[in-house]
């Protein structure tokens, strides 16, 4: 019994170890291919043969090579200034709808989740261009963060109610006994508790707006206002003065846009585990 | 009291109530309202009635860009799912190394899709590519994947796979839910691990899976970056909402565009109440 034991356990190792290095080979030679030289690429596109050794320097080379910090800051306050809309918004709305009791709140919400999930990003796209032209918009950040404060999307509405619903209806109770009005129930008693709800969604939404490609390609259209996103393609799409791709910035590029949400999403896979969780969500 | 908590939920809802009329229902009834006019430059867009939608479906390239959508999402989704499920098993037990497994799946699941694009550009390129080198050793030749029109809808649902570890994630929330009761009354009772799997473990992971699965469709119909940042040639992988994309914003045909985005936006809604009808075949919820 015990060696048949050992034996599935062995068996299980290798799977799993020929499965998991599958999915880390794209990293690994993204890493090498990123400390080539644009000519040693060219010359033997091979990821595994250095020919002309590490060179760590396009870690650093790629600042001057591409407007990568300009980038990177727009990236980042597209990023933060639409988190903390989602988070204060759809916190906010997931109190009316779970602590709140009133007549038709479940169904409405339920509507309001399919209905959003169902209608395609595009389909909005085209009207909401149309709009945000005539308020001025175009080629600023505006469209991309100020939806963000009205509601934050049912998804996040969504996590926030599950939690909510989670927190005993008593806390609540004793503070309005307390003559607590709910703006103060909500802010200093129901959203400290549902830290791991505030964690996701800002989390998601960071990295969400981190990566979104097609937001940034419609609105902005001067280069200069670019984030990493559309700046890494465009990197791509337009070669450089000698004629050709650069890969290895690229790759470099590539890596400095994945290691944020790589480092954080490690480290909350448990959370996530736990706090994604939809068997039996949906009553 | 209840009428209180009532206008205090009106209060609280009240930035969603806003953001839906102007973000999402204004949008789309104005959306269906320049589907029925034609953009002409600097001039006024003019009324032309359904002219778009019957140009929209006398034109031949339609059914191409459609199939291409359904192609993705109809290999992609199922694939995906198994190889969530199947991982998801081989990584719930209680082994320390599963951690670090789980962490080495999951991880490329977050690498934002453009630089995902850019990885797989190289690691597929057919000079010299990863990829290439693998299956010229194998003897499976040289294949030229994006280059290929046969190959190229087919490589975006390769590449696809690469994030498979999000729904692995999922899948594992939802087997750490199933009581372990349950197998060992199964065990008590003679069942072997591949019925156990049949009877206790699939059936109660079906809300998991149809909640994944519906969401999988719903975003394989509207793939867009991959299909945009490296395309196959000529029209082999213009998926719907490419085509949307470059006829409004590189054809400027706006009224054409939203007359495809309707279309997109119903054939989704059908669909998606189709799946959401048929659950009630295969769901199963726990009382």
């Amino acid at each position: 019994m015990n060696n048949k034991k050992k034996y599935k356990k062995i068996i299980w190792l290798i799977a799993l170890i020929a499965v998991s290095s599958v999915f880390v080979l794209p990293l690994l030679t993204t890493f090498l291919d990123a400390l080539k030289t644009t000519s040693e690429y060219y010359l033997n596109p091979n990821p595994f043969i250095l020919s002309g050794g590490a060179h760590w320097d396009n870690f650093i080379k790629i600042f001057s090579e591409m407007p990568f910090f300009r980038e990177l800051g727009y990236s980042t306050l597209y990023a933060s200034l639409s988190t903390i809309g989602v988070v204060l918004s759809s916190s906010l709305v997931a109190y009316g709808f779970s602590v709140m009791r009133w007549p038709g709140r479940d169904k409405l919400f339920f509507i309001f989740l399919a209905f959003s999930t169902m209608i395609p990003g595009i389909t909005l796209t085209l009207p909401l261009y149309q709009i945000f032209k005539s308020f001025g918009w175009l080629n600023t950040y505006l469209p991309l963060i100020v939806p963000a404060y009205f509601g934050g999307g049912m998804f996040n509405i969504f996590i926030f109610r599950q939690f909510f619903r989670q927190i005993p209806i008593s806390y609540v109770e004793a503070a309005r006994l307390d003559g607590a009005n709910e703006f103060y129930i909500f802010y200093r008693i129901m959203l400290p508790l549902a830290r791991p709800a505030l964690a996701v969604v800002s989390i998601f939404q960071f990295f969400g707006a981190w990566g979104d490609y097609m937001g940034p390609l419609i609105y902005i259209t001067d280069n200069h206002l670019y984030p990493l996103s559309v700046g890494i393609q465009m990197f791509e799409a337009v070669p450089n003065t000698s004629g050709v791709t650069p890969w290895p910035y690229i790759m470099v590029a590539s890596l400095y846009m994945a290691i944020g949400p790589i480092i954080v999403f490690a480290l909350i896979q448990k959370q996530i585990i736990q706090g994604l969780n939809f068997q039996g969500s949906i009553t | 009291m209840r009428k209180k908590e009532f206008i205090y939920g009106l209060i609280f809802i009240s930035p969603l109530l806003i953001g839906l009329v102007v973000f999402t229902a204004w949008p789309l009834i104005y959306g269906i309202s320049l589907s029925f006019y034609e953009s002409r430059g600097m001039l006024p867009p003019r009324f032309v009635g359904f002219q778009n939608y019957i140009e929209l479906f006398q034109r031949g390239l339609t059914a191409t860009i459609f199939y291409n959508g359904f192609y993705y999402a109809i290999l992609a989704v199922p694939i995906g799912l198994a190889l969530g499920l199947g991982l998801a098993l081989l990584l719930n037990n209680n082994f320390k190394t599963s951690g670090l497994f789980r962490t080495m799946i999951y991880l490329p699941s977050v690498v934002p899709t453009v630089a995902m694009v850019m990885v797989f550009l190289l690691l597929f390129s057919p000079t010299g590519g990863i990829i290439d080198i693998i299956t010229r050793a194998l003897g499976l030749g040289s294949p030229g994947w994006l280059g290929d029109p046969n190959l190229a809808k087919l490589t975006y649902v390769i590449w696809a796979q690469w994030g498979v570890g999000g729904s692995t994630l999922i899948f594992l929330g939802g087997l750490q839910n199933i009581p372990r009761s349950y197998y060992e009354a199964a065990m008590i009772d003679g069942a072997g691990s591949i019925r156990r799997f049949f009877s206790i473990t699939l059936p109660l992971l079906t809300p998991t899976i149809f909640l994944n699965f519906l969401f999988a469709v719903i975003g394989g119909l509207q793939l867009f970056t991959q299909a945009f940042i490296a395309p196959g040639p000529a029209n082999s992988t213009t998926t719907p909402v490419v085509d949307i994309y470059q006829q409004a914003f590189s054809y400027f045909k706006f009224g054409f565009a939203s007359a495809e985005s309707i279309i997109l936006f119903l054939l989704i809604l059908g669909i998606s109440i189709i799946i959401w009808i048929t659950q009630k075949r295969w769901v199963i919820y726990e009382q």
